[in-house]
């Protein structure tokens, strides 16, 4: 597919810099598709440098989204909101791939979860994220978020991935084919 | 349905559509609204065919540092009109979230609730939390 002028680079491993997009933006936006309608929803996604995915993480409390994506796996992700890290400039990223859906075990995607996080590179995100689990661990938030904490895990493998280092979305994407 | 009272305040928009069986998303700086219609800049960069009657999204968010007090609007419409500058974006159906506030935290804690034991029950056999 083709959204610029400029040919795919097909590549094994993607650049450090769109790497370091996927661990210190705080939020972004993962989109997928329902009734041929693309819905877009805020996420905060984690990156598993083991098996080179994007993680998204969701209660199943909120199962449309689980069961539209179980329907149709592909799904995009954008990362456009640059702030509260420590990247120079502010690249947008955008990132195309096929969604499994982790639901069969939620002690396991608990576990999963709990080890990711620790292994997530130092950033205000990691800070952010380790602070509020730790509120949901409290006997309050165990109490209260009991519901929240059963958690099915969206792992996306990218596939295709548009990117503008300079988030000038004017120019022309670098396109990268990751094979 | 004041569409521009609606998305005030926010800075961006992410605009999606549907390209090749895949979601396209990009974030749009640019947007006002014209007689309930959102117009949006069209990005130089992004050289795809967008149509009239395209299935499309616009989502509208924003939170702090620490990831609360968040607020989105998602807005589920159609590519009304497109020209080389601009995309017109017609409304169909909007959904919000705010956060924050004791009423609208118990609502959502006990909203949440029902709906993680509904859908164990349905779709994992799972009688309780």
């Amino acid at each position: 597919m083709k959204i610029s002028d400029e040919e795919s680079i097909f590549i094994v491993d993607l650049p450090k810099w769109i790497i370091d997009v996927f661990y210190t933006y705080l939020t972004s936006e993962l989109i997928y598709i329902s009734d041929d309608y693309p819905l877009a929803t805020p996420v905060t996604t984690f990156y598993d440098e083991d098996e080179e995915s994007i993680i998204v993480t969701t209660s199943i409390a909120f199962y449309n989204k689980i069961k539209c994506i179980k329907s149709n796996p592909n799904v995009a992700i954008l990362y456009s909101r640059s702030g509260y890290n420590d990247i120079d400039d502010e690249p947008i990223v955008l990132v195309q791939g096929r969604a499994i859906v982790h639901d069969k075990d939620f002690n396991k995607n608990r576990d999963y979860l709990a080890n990711l996080l620790p292994k997530q590179r130092e950033s205000w995100k990691k800070t952010v994220y380790i602070k509020m689990a730790r509120e949901l661990s409290t006997f309050l938030g165990r109490i209260l978020m009991d519901w929240y904490m059963i958690r099915v895990i969206i792992e996306v493998k990218p596939h295709r991935v548009f990117a503008w280092h300079d988030g000038n979305i004017d120019k022309s994407p670098d396109v990268f084919e990751v094979i | 349905m004041n569409i521009r009272e609606i998305i005030k305040g926010f800075r961006i928009a992410v605009l999606s559509i549907i390209y090749n069986g895949y979601p396209l998303a990009f974030p749009i700086k640019k947007f006002d609204v014209v007689n309930d219609r959102i117009i949006l800049a069209r990005p130089k960069g992004i050289n795809v065919d967008i149509n009239v009657n395209q299935r499309a999204c616009l989502l509208f968010h924003t939170h702090d540092k620490y990831v609360k007090n968040i607020r989105y609007i998602r807005i589920k419409g159609l590519i009304s009109k497109i020209d080389d500058n601009t995309i017109e974006f017609t409304c169909q159906n909007i959904s919000t979230f705010k956060q924050g506030g004791l009423i609208s935290t118990i609502k959502f804690i006990l909203k949440g609730k029902r709906r993680a034991m509904e859908t164990l029950k349905k779709y994992y056999n799972v009688k309780q939390l």
